[in-house]
Order: structure tokens, then sequence, then C-alpha cells
């Protein structure tokens, strides 16, 4: 799917499929139409994702750049991105996502001046009160 | 052009797929201006009218961008695990809210962290286990973003080339 930003500043996403694939950049079939595609070069972010039915198998590219106009169609040229694969086993999964979630939040946590959230304690007092 | 319908009254077909839908694909802007996009479950409050996505303190660059600029864009466009068909595709726009008060999340995650532990074994391993709760703790802080929408259209059998349904506060 593609987002650009949209005439009245909100975002706005569509499917999108890729096309042929040069060097960078990729010739999108996108709806030019709710993308509100003009002759203007504009800030856009490729997402392709899936998972399957049990939310397993998670796997995720995301690419920043910018979409041209062109007779062929929508082109976008990319400019960075981040990707992500979970892996297959949940246990391996699990273990790499509490260790980048703790790497990563207590800096978030100092920026919002709050500590973690005792939720031992929340769970206790839900089973208390029957909840 | 039609009259939009009022976002009170959304048509079934619509909200089934905000409640069957496995993950939507959000989008907040960058501080360059950027859009970033990536996929997110959320659950839908038909009560309020408004749309709930949790992500953990340790992935907390999505909140960041909506207390600077709340202008989101969520299209639920990908229908496995839903068992919906025709499988719809629905785009809302609309305004974010960043609720990052982390005891008070807590609680409220607890509720329902029973619903996304069925939907994901994954999580199940963890939720169902104290000494996972722990590892994990970082990843079960987790802050809240609340989408008031502006602006709803959907296609009811995914081809977006066609007229949508729209509708508006």
């Amino acid at each position: 799917m593609l987002t650009v930003k949209g005439a009245d500043g909100y975002p706005v996403s569509a499917p999108a499929a890729i096309g042929a694939i040069e060097g960078e950049s990729a010739v999108l079939d996108v709806d030019e139409t709710l993308l509100e595609i003009d002759n203007r070069e504009r800030a856009a972010c490729l997402l392709a994702h899936r998972h399957d039915e049990r939310m397993s198998d998670i796997e995720q590219v995301a690419l920043q750049g910018k979409i041209t106009a062109e007779s062929a169609g929508v082109r976008f040229h990319a400019s960075g991105g981040r990707a992500f694969r979970a892996p297959r086993s949940a246990v391996l999964y699990n273990f790499l996502i509490g260790l980048v979630t703790r790497l990563r939040g207590r800096d978030e946590l100092r920026r919002l001046g709050q500590a973690l959230p005792d939720l031992e304690r929340v769970l206790r007092d839900k089973s208390r009160g029957g909840g | 052009m039609s009259i939009p319908t009022p976002i009170d009254s959304l048509p079934d077909w619509v909200t089934a797929v905000f409640d069957a839908y496995r993950t939507a694909e959000v989008t907040t802007f960058t501080p360059a201006g950027t859009p970033s996009t990536f996929p997110l479950s959320g659950r839908w409050n038909p009560r309020t009218g408004t749309f709930l996505f949790t992500t953990s303190v340790g992935f907390a660059r999505k909140a960041r961008n909506v207390r600077r600029d709340p202008r989101m864009a969520i299209l639920w466009s990908y229908p496995v695990g839903s068992g919906l068909d025709p499988a719809p595709v629905v785009l809302v726009q609309g305004d974010g809210r960043v609720r990052d008060d982390l005891a008070q999340n807590a609680v409220a995650f607890a509720g329902m962290a029973e619903a996304w532990a069925q939907a994901q074994p994954s999580f199940r391993m963890i939720w169902d286990s104290r000494r996972w709760r722990w590892w994990c703790r970082y990843y079960l802080a987790r802050i809240f973003i609340e989408v008031t929408p502006r602006r709803i259209r959907a296609w009811r059998d995914g081809d977006t080339s066609r007229a949508p349904f729209e509708a508006r506060p």
C-alpha cells in the first residue's frame, strides 16, 4: 500500500501493486484518483506486510521516499526504510521483543518521566475484583 | 455526488471490517513531514466512535509523531484471518490523541489482553507466563493512540476505483 499527504493535509492510503523495478525506484499500480496524484513530487511511504491467520509468519517492509507521476504510472523512489521478519520460533520472537523493547523503552520512560507500571499488581487486583 | 452518511450510523459491512481484520495499516507523519506507515492491531469502540491502537514504550516513535502532528490515516486492506468474503477496503482519516499514563493504560490493557492472546498464540505465551511477562515488561508497558475519525471511505468489494461509501461527522 502507498501513502501520501492528501490535499487536506491528512495522509491518504491506497492498495498498491509493484510493477517494474529499476534501481531504487519502481512503477506502482495504484488508484491515482484516490491518492490525488498530480504532477507534483510528493513524499510517500510504501508498505508491504503479511501475517497468517494466527498472526505468525509476520513480515513487513516499509520504504520512505517520494513519488512522481509518469506516463507509465506512479513511480516511487525509495530513499530509506525498515524491514522486519519475525522468527518462526515463538520463543525466539518473544525473546527478541522483550530485549528490543527493554533497550528502547528505557529512554522513552525517561522522556515520559514515568516508571514501568506494576502489571502483576494490576493482574492481582483484577483477579480479586473478578474482572 | 451522494450525501455522506454520519459516522455514528455506519453499515454492518464496514464495522465488520474493524472487528474482523487482524491488522490495519496506520500512518503518521515524521518530523520531516513524510508519511510513515506500520501495521497495527486496533479496536473500534462503537460507543465513542473512536479507534484505539496500542504500542509498546519500546516502539514509541509513532506516538511521538502523533503528539507533534495528530493527522493520521488508517487503511484496512489486508483481510487474512478475517473470514470476510468479499473483503472490503476501508480508509479512515482522523486525529490521533496519545494517552500515555502508563499505570492507567496497564489497567485497560489487562482487560483487552485476553482477546489479543486468543488471536495471537505467540502473545498467549507471554500473557500466560509470569516469567515471560517479566521478560517482556517493557513490551507490555503500552502507550495508547486514540483516533477520532474525520472521514471514512469504504469499498465493499475492495475495488477502490469505484465510488466509495462515505461517512463524515
